[in-house]
């Protein structure tokens, strides 16, 4: 195996590369975690749920 | 990744959801096998589309309302469809009128599918890019979001694990779990992660600093059987810890990986540069959001 160490300054280079946006556009979007609470609030504000599923966690790793 | 890159990445659709609807982002492999009030609601919601009859994943977006009715029911990435669906379906609930449904809190919440933070636990956040590689086909719209685009999960640091870091030690379970769990090419989707036997490398080593920060170096080799997929990196990061709270934990690995999982086609030819980043959690919804391995916690945990 031939792996080139990591300098300081390439340590700091890539973590800044790879450190999202403050805030992409899907983030501006206040999503809820927890369905009964959630249904809760959709009658309370008399608005429909938008449910977003996927085979494990939209905010995760899919 | 798509939905996040692709499908809500206007503002005018934003927007809609924010201001016109409760939007939810559910695991819907756990959430639709819950036995509790939350999964016969979201078993209730799904199978009202009708394609599902036919084995259709249960993936995708619902509008509905709080009592289970559903306005429209999709799984495609096209943005026009979603304004489309979301148009109708928001002229449908206006149209219907008030929905009053009392919703009751959960009498039982079904455990078996709930994943916690351990007590006294930190949570990191994971980022993952490819670097550089060269891919053999021209790529699609979607595919060139998907080249493009960062993986995300969720590490956790367990309490003893902390522990030993304010001790200025370097837990070697904590090491284990970055490798074989976070050290993945999740950039287009979610690989296999790596098993016990296929972690042929695992080294870190760390420096204390006088004022008990912490700098930590590390290399990895981790092979799939038949040697089709692999990840052969460094590690470098800094920790810093006061008294037992993790004030920093930036760490990043980097070198070269080769090959694809089953759900994540379309890698670069050959060994490509991938890199992968932590920090402590800054978004809110971090602690709420479970490391996809953590499935099994036990096994994510332990990371034998």
């Amino acid at each position: 195996m031939d792996v080139r160490p990591i300098d300081e300054a390439k340590f700091l280079e890539l973590h800044d590369l790879l450190m999202p946006a403050a805030a992409e556009i899907w983030e501006t979007i206040a999503w809820r975690t927890d369905l009964a609470a959630a249904r809760a609030e959709a009658v309370q504000r008399h608005r429909p749920l938008f449910v977003w599923t996927m085979n494990g966690h939209p905010l995760g790793c899919t | 990744m798509l939905d996040r890159a692709y499908s809500f990445a206007e503002q005018d659709l934003a927007a809609t959801l924010r201001d016109e609807t409760i939007p939810v982002a559910l695991d819907v492999h756990y959430a639709v096998r819950r036995r509790d009030a939350s999964g016969a609601f979201l078993r209730r919601v799904v199978y009202q589309r009708p394609e599902l009859e036919r084995g259709h994943t249960q993936q995708g977006f619902y509008l509905c309302a709080a009592d289970g009715t559903l306005y429209e029911g999709w799984n495609n990435r096209s943005v026009r469809r979603l304004r489309q669906r979301l148009a109708d379906g928001l002229a449908a609930h206006r149209a219907r009128g008030e929905v009053t449904h009392a919703v009751q809190p959960d009498p039982a919440i079904d455990k078996k599918y709930t994943r916690a933070l351990p007590d006294g636990g930190a949570v990191v956040e994971v980022f993952s890019r490819v670097l550089d590689g060269t891919w053999t086909k021209p790529p699609t719209e979607l595919g060139a979001l998907r080249r493009a685009a960062t993986g995300r999960d969720h590490l956790w640091i367990a309490r003893g694990e902390l522990n030993a870091l304010a001790e200025g030690v370097w837990p070697d379970r904590l090491g284990r779990r970055i490798a074989r769990f976070h050290l993945i090419d999740n950039t287009r989707g979610e690989p296999p992660m790596w098993t016990a036997r296929e972690r042929r490398a695992c080294q870190f080593a760390i420096t204390r600093a006088a004022n008990g920060d912490v700098d930590v170096t590390g290399r990895v080799a981790l092979v799939a059987k038949g040697g089709h997929r692999g990840y052969e990196a460094a590690l470098r990061g800094a920790v810093v810890m006061r008294g037992a709270a993790l004030q920093r934990f930036d760490l990043v690995s980097c070198g070269d990986h080769w090959g694809h999982g089953p759900f994540v086609r379309d890698a670069p030819a050959g060994r490509f540069r991938l890199a992968v980043a932590f920090r402590l959690a800054e978004r809110d919804y971090a602690a709420r959001i479970p490391p996809q391995a953590a499935r099994d916690r036990r096994r994510y945990l332990a990371a034998r």
